[in-house]
């Protein structure tokens, strides 16, 4: 899809505030901010599903990723605390940087290659660049009700995953299940089981 | 649907302030508009929640047989200000280790992801609500969970192990009780059929009957899971005075402990706007379509946020009411009735309202009872229907899932204490009244 | 025993201990009572406390002040319920000097014990509330203590340290509205005990909080020397009131309430009905109250013969007890007080290891202890 006016501003903004987000998560000092960068980061895609007209997925992401799985992450940074002396002697740039700067340069470049031929497959018709010039302009607005376009996001995931993809749905539960059994298993001590009785 | 949608055009006056034609109204209608209704909104928001402070120490006095603060102006009503002022002016502390930035960053976290759920609440119909997004219930449940980052990220940058630890406690116990405030949602949902928060209001206006009819277990769980989500008491004890570990707040003063403050009372109003919305019928009283051929369309959307606002101001009373009656349940207990009751609750009630609502579908859709029709693409019980679906929701639905419960609690300490407890002090009563020795 | 709870550890996953000091300042510790808590994640596995800030060495003073200069400081000991500490040291001069107090001073003083009593429990019912949590319970409770402190302040000048009784009777006679006041406020009280009940009995939460907490088995009970409502939640009947008389009781018709599970629910259910006993005794004593003097014919200069008593009575803590030793002159050589606080406080330990960190907090209301007399 081509983005036009205020659409591709946010979208270049979003981009570039992810990608230093991101970069912060790697180079934050102490693992706390790297986890804060991180929730930012995930923010800032779920922003961006915005823009791509998947707000369920973007209220997804906020929910389970964002209120679940940092707050879990920060739990467990919180509880593992090192001492302010040792974290002042991290070093943050090793001689690692230099090979690692490299192979991301090398994926950037392949990631660019590898995108080539779906962008060259990709043409838009040109009907349908005048169709969507139209439709995504945010002035047109009927109050009839005629021709509103209401994004179906939601109903076509859930159509898709409780219709078509029931079997792996449910198969995924099931792993979910075993994962939290085998959590509550470990968790619990000898000392806890006599409490329990 | 279409009538949702036509409820967020700004109003005339707004266009011919930016000089806009239809059909290109990009300023009026993104711009300007939602910028004068985020202005009221918030002022309107923070006085109340301002307010709301001076009512619970008002509502605790006089449940408590004196008479709250009565000095600062008459009866007491410019408290508030006082006490705003005051924070506002205090030595701003933050502890030697600590973490600056993460320690001025936890309050805002707080204060911002509870402020930014009031968008999408509908405060009244027509042109006062912010933004209707079709995501709107799952909206303010995603940002409602950032708030516990706010809170986890207050104790831990108070470099003191007895913060972190009521911090932690605090957030496990909001995390927990979140997925109860989802699961209890769903049941209303499948009547309302859409996620946006004004469809599931104009979903009760279209139906007739306010969704805690059809849906009194669900309703039941959500109030209780909002107390427990808010830290509100039975359920205080990570922040109670009385307690051994200390909250997550201790290290704040002035205006960030404030903002904290401001965050639970906001996320109190945001729970309870939200149970209005989705149980109580939102903004919408019988007679209000009179109200609006008869008397206009202005008074229509002002009747109708006071409506809305009696509501939440009769649900917020309940939550101080709680607050001031009950002790408090420990740690353990809460998380086990939030775990062990309330979650399987929501699931029992979630499956036996989809049995009972695909058993009334209509024939053709693989239903038995054809007790819901489908008129103007959304899918409306009938008359009987109605009937129907608030004798399931009350006569087997809370039966079944309490069977259930005591199943799943059958071995549990704390669930026959009642009982137990019963037969001893109506035996004493009993000795007493026949003025029997009690000794033994 | 203390640094080895004071040791701090390393990080928090790891820590299979922790040491939580629950310091001398702290809103549930009904006073300055330190308890150092060996902590299994939120399981207490030891407990210590730590007492003595409030110690002001009334014993020694004793020993340098006539009996009657002593008197006041009993009030001081049990601050809640001053007028039986008041009870329990008059009567034991009395007895060593033999004097027989007249009958309207000793229903008079059965009265006036007995709403201390009330008082001293409605203050035990407030703050054991509030710190499970019922915040309302303490100011209900306050109201209620209010009207028998305006009783106190009328008739003695004193709410809280009310030195009202004298070695031989009582200083003056009642004021004329006396009896009135006493009598609606003991129309007004079945009431309100009937609202606390009605608020807290069978409250899922309170039931959940108190029951099966802080369970103590009558022989470790007998064991520890406890004695007081702690002792009979474990089903000892032991009343001093009833076991070896004093004052005016035996003249009166009441019940000593017995719990049966020895647990804090069952102590919380005995306080509440010794309150209603309580009424029943005061109204008793009203209604036969004699004509006469109010103080017996004692020596200006008190010199009791030598010797030694012990006399106890039964506070609202528990037993309270002086043992006095006279050597002839006008000062005691000895004066001991068994302070049922104080012995009841050993009991904390047993109970608590084994609960929760929250529940600490619930047995250390459950004792019932005043700081002041723990520490004397």
């Amino acid at each position: 899809m081509q983005l036009h006016g205020w659409e591709a501003v946010i979208f270049y903004v979003l981009a570039i505030g992810t990608l230093f987000m991101g970069v912060y998560v790697v180079t934050a000092r102490l693992a706390v901010h790297s986890a804060l960068c991180l929730i930012a980061t995930l923010v800032n895609v779920a922003l961006l599903f915005i823009l791509l007209r998947s707000e369920f997925v973007a209220g997804v992401q906020i929910l389970v990723y964002v209120g679940g799985v940092m707050v879990l992450f920060l739990f467990v940074i919180m509880l593992v605390q090192t001492r302010a002396e040792e974290e002042d002697k991290v070093k943050l740039y090793t001689r690692q940087m230099w090979p690692a700067v490299t192979v991301a340069f090398l994926l950037a470049i392949s990631f660019f290659f590898a995108m080539q031929p779906a962008q060259m497959a990709y043409r838009p018709s040109q009907s349908q660049t005048e169709a969507e010039k139209k439709g995504d302009d945010p002035g047109v607005r009927s109050e009839s009700g005629a021709g509103l376009k209401v994004s179906t996001d939601t109903e076509s995931v859930g159509e898709a995953l409780y219709r078509q993809a029931a079997l792996p749905f449910e198969i995924a539960s099931l792993l979910l299940l075993v994962a939290i059994v085998g959590a509550v298993l470990l968790a619990r001590g000898s000392k806890q089981e006599k409490l329990y009785e | 649907m279409p009538e949702i949608l036509a409820l967020l055009i700004a109003p005339d006056w707004v266009r011919s302030l930016t000089g806009e034609r239809p059909p290109n109204v990009f300023w009026a209608e993104y711009i300007v508009w939602p910028l004068i209704q985020i202005v009221i909104v918030l002022f309107v928001v923070l006085t109340v929640v301002a307010y709301l402070v001076y009512f619970e120490r008002k509502i605790s006095a006089f449940i408590q047989a004196r008479l709250g603060p009565m000095r600062v102006g008459p009866w007491g009503i410019l408290q508030p200000a006082a006490d705003g002022l005051k924070l506002l002016l205090k030595e701003d502390i933050i502890p030697i280790k600590a973490d600056k930035l993460v320690f001025s960053i936890a309050p805002i976290i707080s204060v911002v992801s509870t402020l930014v759920v009031l968008a999408v609440i509908p405060w009244g119909a027509a042109w006062a609500t912010i933004a209707n997004v079709n995501i709107g219930l799952l909206f303010v449940l995603a940002v409602s969970s950032v708030s516990v980052l706010g809170l986890v990220l207050a104790g831990w940058s108070s470099n003191s192990k007895y913060s972190l630890l009521g911090a932690l406690r605090s957030s496990a116990q909001m995390v927990s009780y979140e997925v109860g405030m989802g699961l209890s949602i769903i049941g209303a949902l499948i009547f309302a059929r859409t996620l946006s928060l004004s469809g599931i209001v104009e979903a009760q206006r279209a139906d007739g009957l306010p969704y805690f009819l059809f849906q009194p277990l669900g309703f039941l769980i959500y109030l209780i899971s909002a107390l427990g989500e808010t830290n509100r008491a039975p359920f205080d004890l990570p922040e109670a005075e009385s307690e051994l570990v200390a909250g997550y707040h201790t290290e704040y003063s002035g205006f960030r402990w404030a903002l904290f403050f401001m965050a639970e009372y906001t996320a109190m109003l945001v729970t309870s706007a939200v149970a209005v919305t989705v149980f109580l019928g939102g903004w919408y009283f019988p007679g209000l379509d009179w109200i609006k051929s008869n008397w206009g369309p202005n008074i229509y959307v002002l009747l109708s946020v006071a409506a809305f606002a009696g509501k939440i101001a009769v649900l917020i009373y309940a939550y101080m009411w709680f607050r001031w009656t009950w002790p408090r349940y420990r740690y353990d207990q809460l998380m086990e009735l939030g775990w062990k009751w309330l979650i399987p609750a929501g699931l029992a009630n979630v499956v036996l309202t989809g049995v009972w609502y695909v058993l009334a579908l209509p024939e053709a859709q693989g239903g038995v009872f054809g007790f819901v029709k489908q008129t103007a693409g959304r899918y409306v019980p009938t008359g009987y229907g109605k009937i129907y679906f608030i004798l399931t929701g009350f006569i087997i639905t809370i039966p079944l899932s309490w069977a259930l419960l005591a199943t799943i609690n059958r071995r549990s300490r704390d669930f026959n204490l009642h009982d137990q407890r019963q037969l001893q002090i109506k035996l004493r009563s009993e000795r007493i009244k026949r003025n029997e020795p009690v000794a033994e | 025993m203390q640094e080895e709870i004071t040791k701090p550890r390393e990080t928090l996953l790891d820590a299979e201990e922790m040491a939580l000091n629950m310091g001398p300042q702290h809103p549930s510790t009904h006073g300055v009572l330190r308890v150092l808590l060996k902590l299994d994640g939120e399981t207490v596995i030891d407990l210590d406390c730590d007492i003595g800030f409030l110690h002001r060495g009334v014993e020694k003073i004793a020993e340098q002040d006539t009996y009657a200069m002593i008197t006041p400081y009993w009030d001081r000991l049990d601050y809640v319920a001053a007028v039986s500490g008041d009870l329990c040291y008059v009567e034991g001069v009395e007895k060593l000097l033999q004097v027989e107090v007249p009958r309207r001073a000793e229903y008079l003083r059965v009265i006036l014990t007995e709403l201390q009593r009330i008082a001293s429990h409605l203050l035990w019912l407030g703050t054991h509330a509030i710190d499970i949590g019922a915040v309302t319970v303490l100011l209900y409770c306050f109201r209620e203590r209010e009207e028998i402190l305006k009783i106190f302040e009328d008739f003695i000048g004193a709410r809280l340290t009310a030195h009202a009784f004298r070695i031989g009777g009582l200083w003056w006679d009642v004021y004329p509205e006396f009896e009135t006041r006493v009598r609606d406020f003991l129309k007004i009280i079945p009431d309100r005990i009937t609202e606390y009940e009605t608020l807290l009995n069978t409250n899922r939460i309170w039931l959940s909080r108190t029951v099966g907490i802080g369970v103590l088995p009558a022989e470790e009970a007998i064991n520890l020397s406890l004695t007081g409502p702690v002792l009979r939640g474990s089903g000892v009947n032991y009343d001093v009131r009833k076991a070896q008389p004093y004052s005016a009781y035996a003249d009166f018709d009441f019940e000593v309430p017995l719990g049966e599970n020895g647990d804090t629910y069952d102590r919380y259910l005995i306080r509440m009905e010794e309150m209603r006993q309580s009424v029943r005794i005061i109204e008793q004593a009203l209604d036969g109250l004699p004509e006469g003097p109010v103080m017996a014919k004692v020596p200006k200069v008190i010199k009791p013969p030598v010797g030694e008593i012990y006399h106890s009575i039964e506070a609202p803590k528990g037993e309270l007890g002086v043992y006095l030793v006279s050597d002839g002159t006008g000062k005691p050589y000895r004066m001991r007080i068994r302070p049922p606080a104080y012995i009841n406080l050993q009991s904390l330990k047993r109970m608590a290891i084994g609960h929760l960190v929250a529940d600490v907090v619930a047995i250390i209301g459950t004792i019932d202890i005043v700081l002041g007399e723990v520490d004397r």
